[in-house]
Parts: C-alpha cells; sequence; structure tokens
C-alpha cells in the first residue's frame, strides 16, 4: 500500500514537471517568436520612414530646383525679346513645369506640409496668370515687371520648399522618438519575459532537483534493504549448507559405527557358527545364505554411509578423500580421474574447508561424468601463499558457463560463504577447469 | 593345556560386541591369547605400552585416536609390536595410510572371522598379509588404470632377479636376509632395491607392499 501510495506521488510529480518544462519552452519559444517579430516590424518601419523622408527631402529640393531653372530661362528669354524690341508675342518658358514637379510631391502627411504645399501651388498658378498680362504689356514696362515677379514669387516658392524640408526633419525627429518608444517598450517587454523564464525555469531546476534527491533517497533505502535481504539470505544457505553438512555427518556415522558395526559383528558370529556346522547339511546351507545376505547388507550401509560422506576425510583428510572420489569415479567406467596433490597436513585446513573442497571437487566430477563426455580429468590441489587452490579440469566437450545449473551455484555458494572466489573455465569442444580458491584462516 | 609361549594379542575396537566376537574367533585357536581389549585408540596405544603383545589387532575408526594415529604411535615406539588393521574400507588411501603408520596387514571387517587368525599368524612370522578381497579391488583398479591410460605395466621392466627381490622385500625381509637367501651381497642387493624403486616409481616401503599387493605377488 504505502509503495503503491508513493509510486502515486512520484508519478504526479513527474507529470507536473514535466507540465511546467513544456509550459517554459513554449513560453520561451513564444516570446522569442514575438521580439523577433517586434524586432522587424520596428525595422521595417524604421526603413520606410527613413526612406520616405529621403524622397520628400529629394522632392522639395527639385522643386527649388525646378524653380530656379525655370527662372533662369525665363530671365535669359527675358533678355533676348529685349533685343528685338517688335517681337511681342515672343513666349517666356512656362512655369508648368514647376508644377509638374511639384504634383510628384507625396502625399502631404500632416496639414502643415498640406498648407505649405497649397501655398506653392496657389503662388505657382498667381505667378502663371501675373506673368500672362505682364507679358501684355508695354515692352518696356515688362521686363521691370517680369523681372519683380518672378524674384517675388521665388523667394516665396523658395522659402515653401526650405518649409517643407524643415517640416519633413521635424516629422523625422517625431518619427524616430515613436520608434524609440515602441522599442523601449519591446525591451522592456523582453526584459520581463526574460525574467518570467528564469523564475520558472529556477523553480522547475528546484522542483527537479528535490525529485531527483527523493528518488535517490528512495535508491538508497532500496539498495540498503536489497543488501540486507541479500547479506541474510546468504547466512540462511550457509546455515543451511551446515545443517546439511552435519545431518550428513551424523547420519553417515550413524549408519557405519552402530548399524554397520553390528553387521560386521553379526558377521563374524556367522562365520564362527558356519565353522561350528558342516556346510554339506541343511543348517549349513543355510548360514552359508545368512552369510551372503548380511555380506550383502553391509555392503549397502557402507555405500550408504559413504555416500553421505566419506569418513575418509574425517579419518584420513581431504586429499586422501579425495583421490577416493577420484577412484570411485573411475572405477564407474566413464572417465579415469588422477589427483595431484600433496599431502595437507589437517591441522592446516579446518573441517568447514575440507568439506568445502571436497563437495567441490564431488559436484564437478558429478558434471564431468554425467554430462561432459569426458575420458580424463584431473584435480589439482595446492597450498601456496596462505591460500589454497582447487580445480578440477576435464577434457571433455565443455559448456556454456552463463547457464551455471543448481550444482554449480551451490558450489559458488560454498565457496563464497569461506571468502573464496569460484571460477568457472569453459568453451564448447575445449573441455572445462573449475577451480576454487580460497584463502586460509588466520593460524 | 597351557602353551609355552602363547601369541599375546591386544584387541582395539570400540565396538563392544565385535571384540567379543573376535575373542572368541581368536582363543579358539591354539596358540593365541587375547590379554587385552582397548575401547579406542589412546586405550590401545596405553595397552601396548603396559603389556607390550606380540600383535596389535585394531579397527581404524574409533573416537579418541583413530586407528591409524594409534599405529603410527606403536609402531614408532614399539616397532616389534605386530599391527593387523581391521577396517570397512577396501579403499588403497587407507591401506596405503595404515602401511605408512606401521602396519603389517589389513583386513575387511567382513572376512575378519576367516583371515584374522591367518593374518596374526603372518605377522608374527614377519610376513604382510591382506585379506583377498582387497588385493581384488587394488588389482582391478591397477589394471583399469593402465588400459585407461595407455600406460606400459612396470613390472614387465623388472629383471627375474628383481622381481624375486621384490617379493622378499615385500615379506618384510631385510636386506640381510635377502642377501644370505640368495647368496648375494648387501649391496647388490641395495642396488636392487634402488633400481626396482626407480623402475616401478615407487617411494618407500608402504607403496612397495602396496604394489606388491596389487600384483598378487604377496597376499
Amino acid at each position: 500500500m504505502a509503495e503503491d501510495l508513493g509510486d502515486r506521488r512520484v508519478r504526479r510529480l513527474k507529470l507536473v514537471l514535466f507540465c511546467a518544462f513544456g509550459a517554459m519552452l513554449l513560453l520561451m519559444v513564444g516570446s522569442g517568436w514575438e521580439v523577433m517579430r517586434l524586432l522587424g516590424e520596428l525595422n521595417a518601419e524604421h526603413q520606410r520612414v527613413q526612406s520616405d523622408y529621403a524622397q520628400r527631402m529629394r522632392m522639395a529640393e527639385q522643386i527649388s530646383t525646378a524653380y530656379r531653372d525655370y527662372a533662369v530661362k525665363a530671365r535669359r528669354e527675358l533678355a533676348a525679346t529685349a533685343a528685338e524690341q517688335e517681337q511681342q508675342k515672343k513666349e517666356l518658358p512656362e512655369v508648368t513645369q514647376v508644377v509638374e514637379v511639384v504634383e510628384h510631391y507625396p502625399h502631404p502627411l500632416t496639414s502643415d506640409e498640406e498648407i505649405v504645399l497649397r501655398r506653392i501651388y496657389v503662388t505657382l498658378a498667381r505667378h502663371r496668370a501675373a506673368m500672362q498680362s505682364a507679358l501684355g504689356n508695354d515692352p518696356s514696362k515688362r521686363a521691370a515687371a517680369i523681372q519683380q515677379l518672378l524674384a517675388a514669387d521665388g523667394d516665396t516658392v523658395l522659402a515653401s520648399a526650405q518649409g517643407l524640408q524643415a517640416l519633413n526633419a521635424g516629422a523625422l525627429h517625431q518619427n524616430d522618438s515613436v520608434l524609440e518608444e515602441r522599442f523601449g517598450s519591446l525591451r522592456a517587454r523582453s526584459l520581463l519575459l526574460l525574467a518570467v523564464a528564469l523564475a520558472s525555469g529556477l523553480m522547475i531546476a528546484l522542483g527537479s532537483l528535490a525529485y531527483i534527491l527523493k528518488l535517490q533517497r528512495e535508491a538508497q533505502l532500496r539498495y540498503l534493504e536489497i543488501s540486507e535481504n541479500r547479506s541474510e539470505l546468504k547466512k540462511l544457505s550457509a546455515r543451511l549448507v551446515e545443517t546439511q553438512e552435519s545431518e550428513r555427518k551424523a547420519l553417515s556415522r550413524e549408519l557405519h559405527d552402530e548399524i554397520g558395526q553390528s553387521l560386521g559383528s553379526l558377521l563374524v558370529d556367522v562365520g564362527r557358527l558356519s565353522a561350528l556346522v558342516p556346510s554339506e547339511e541343511q543348517a549349513g546351507t543355510l548360514v552359508g545364505k545368512i552369510k551372503g545376505e548380511a555380506e550383502h547388507v553391509i555392503q549397502s550401509v557402507r555405500s550408504m554411509a559413504l555416500l553421505l560422506r566419506p569418513s575418509m576425510l574425517d579419518d584420513l583428510g581431504l586429499i586422501p578423500a579425495l583421490e577416493w572420489q577420484a577412484r570411485e569415479v573411475s572405477r564407474q567406467g566413464t572417465a579415469e580421474v588422477e589427483v595431484f596433490a600433496e599431502d595437507i597436513p589437517d591441522n592446516l585446513l579446518p573441517d568447514s574447508y575440507r568439506t568445502c573442497v571436497y563437495r567441490v571437487v564431488q559436484e564437478a566430477l558429478h558434471n564431468v561424468s554425467r554430462h561432459s563426455g569426458a575420458s580424463h580429468a584431473r584435480i589439482d590441489v595446492q597450498l601456496a601463499h596462505d591460500q589454497l587452490s582447487v580445480s578440477v579440469q576435464d577434457d571433455g566437450r565443455g559448456f556454456d558457463p552463463h547457464t551455471r545449473g543448481l550444482g554449480l551455484v551451490g558450489m559458488g555458494e560454498r565457496v563464497k560463504d569461506l571468502g573464496g572466489t569460484l571460477t568457472i573455465d569453459s568453451q564448447a569442444g575445449a573441455g572445462t577447469i573449475v577451480r576454487a580458491v580460497l584463502p586460509l584462516p588466520a593460524a | 593345556m597351557p602353551e609355552l609361549n602363547p601369541i599375546r594379542i591386544v584387541l582395539a575396537d570400540d565396538h563392544v560386541v565385535m571384540r567379543a566376537g573376535l575373542r572368541l574367533v581368536l582363543e579358539q585357536q591354539e596358540g593365541l591369547r587375547v590379554v587385552g581389549e582397548a575401547g579406542d585408540g589412546r586405550e590401545a596405544v596405553g595397552l601396548a605400552e603396559k603389556l607390550k603383545p606380540n600383535v596389535l589387532v585394531m579397527d581404524i575408526g574409533m573416537p579418541n585416536l583413530n586407528g591409524i594415529e594409534a599405529s603410527r604411535q606403536v609402531s614408532a615406539r614399539f616397532p616389534e609390536i605386530a599391527i593387523v588393521i581391521l577396517s570397512m574400507h577396501s579403499d588403497e588411501g587407507y591401506i596405503l595410510r595404515a602401511l605408512r603408520a606401521g602396519a603389517r596387514s589389513y583386513l575387511l571387517k567382513d572376512s575378519a572371522e576367516a583371515d584374522l587368525v591367518r593374518a596374526v599368524r603372518a605377522v608374527v612370522a614377519g610376513k604382510s598379509y591382506f585379506s583377498p578381497a582387497v588385493s581384488k579391488v587394488l588389482l582391478e583398479d591397477y589394471m583399469r588404470k593402465l588400459q585407461r591410460t595407455g600406460a606400459e605395466d612396470s613390472f614387465e621392466l623388472l629383471s627375474p632377479r628383481e622381481r624375486q627381490i621384490l617379493q622378499l622385500v615385500a615379506e618384510g625381509k631385510s636386506n640381510k636376509e635377502i642377501a644370505d637367501l640368495l647368496h648375494l651381497s648387501v649391496y647388490t642387493v641395495e642396488t636392487h632395491r634402488a633400481s626396482i624403486m626407480k623402475k616401478l616409481n615407487l617411494r618407500g616401503i608402504p607403496e612397495l607392499i602396496l604394489y606388491a599387493v596389487r600384483k598378487g605377488i604377496i597376499s
């Protein structure tokens, strides 16, 4: 139940973190896109204002230039006609070319601009009319009148054109400040977004940190629990092995010493009986039969006792027991097993070590005769550098050590209980080496 | 009719019924007398020291001190006491260790009743004695090993003289006795002995005796 609750809480926390992270990401992407868009807009606006400004300045300049051109031409014509007094009808250049230029001026943006522009139109229209009437005048007066007209209207037009430029410059300045203001607000907004993103990022980071710490704590707890369980399991298995071994020992002793001895003395008595009864009589054959039966039973009891635990292990020591085991396997007829070992003084090896090594070798030989198909096997026992090393090597077909059976796992457990290591070296077709290395107990 | 020089025997076995049976078997024979019984190895060593019997008949599996350890102590201190080991095991490991511990005879309990008297008389005469079943097991192991490993039977390597000397050594004769018997010098006998040990790859008399039993040279 508690596990479930914890799981649900962890899942909820994970979901919240995931959502927050997604939202922050969306926010950052959205605001970034918005800022980019606004910057683009501002830039385009700035460009437009600049080009508009340049165009208006240029057009105002063109108005001035056109008027000056016109005035220069008009004066030149006037000077030419002054020589030929009679040619009254001689036409002066039209002011329309100036009007055409003025008409090209862009649409006025402010009423001030419009007033100035209209003033230019009006001046030019009046100028045109005045010129027509002046042309009709007396030639002597005509020149002076025209000169005066040209100068007076020229002042007006040129001043107006300058006025247009001044207005334009003012508009540009105003536009600049508007843009600046907009840019300022954009910056403020960006800063706000950045602050929000940072704050939420920090919160998510803190949340994640808390989550990670929690996970770590849980993992640690679980690890502790598992390692505790494992050590308990190990203790239990060691205890199990110990119990099994001591029971086998007790049973083996019981079989061997009590039942075996009783049968042995029975056999001695039967032997004496058979010596008393002539063998050709019925009683004699019966005694012979009893003797045979008793011998058979005694053999069975002995085999059972040895199977449970070889008495050599206790009577003679480890190496004789291994040699016996090797001979037993050899007698079964599958593989010939040899032992290469110096006799190890029994006082060097406590009972638990002798038993461990014996059982490991027994299991390894069991595998050799059951599964390997080997014809030869050798057992090597070496005692050096405060450690006992035992190996069982065969020339059989080998196997994949990773698919270790229960027997091999049991061997490993026994060896590990004494602080040693068990390695199994095997390749298909290349035989098998089972090696156990046990550190000797401190004397 | 009391004998003049009966063979004095001490029995050591932790099983009272077994001891009683063995005592009956032995005392039915002329010239054999059981002078003491021990229930464990330590007691057996004590009785050997106190009674100085001619023969000590001893089980292997005994409390306190097992039969092999007891044999080692007795034969080291009283080499004149002949030791007959009685055991349930026909395995070479036991036999070889019993011989190394100084035993002269090795009997299986199954056949104790039939073989014990013969064994006692043999060891008193300075010979070795092994139950026929023991010889059979040893021979079988040996033959199987030869066959499996394809090794040469090292017995074939011995010259007729060496085989003769091997048998005499295994029977418990000293170099001097052998030399007298075969009309050779003690030095020659020693040379033959060394050669035998080398050819058969044996270390010590117990292994030589075991080899001889295996080959059926002695029983």
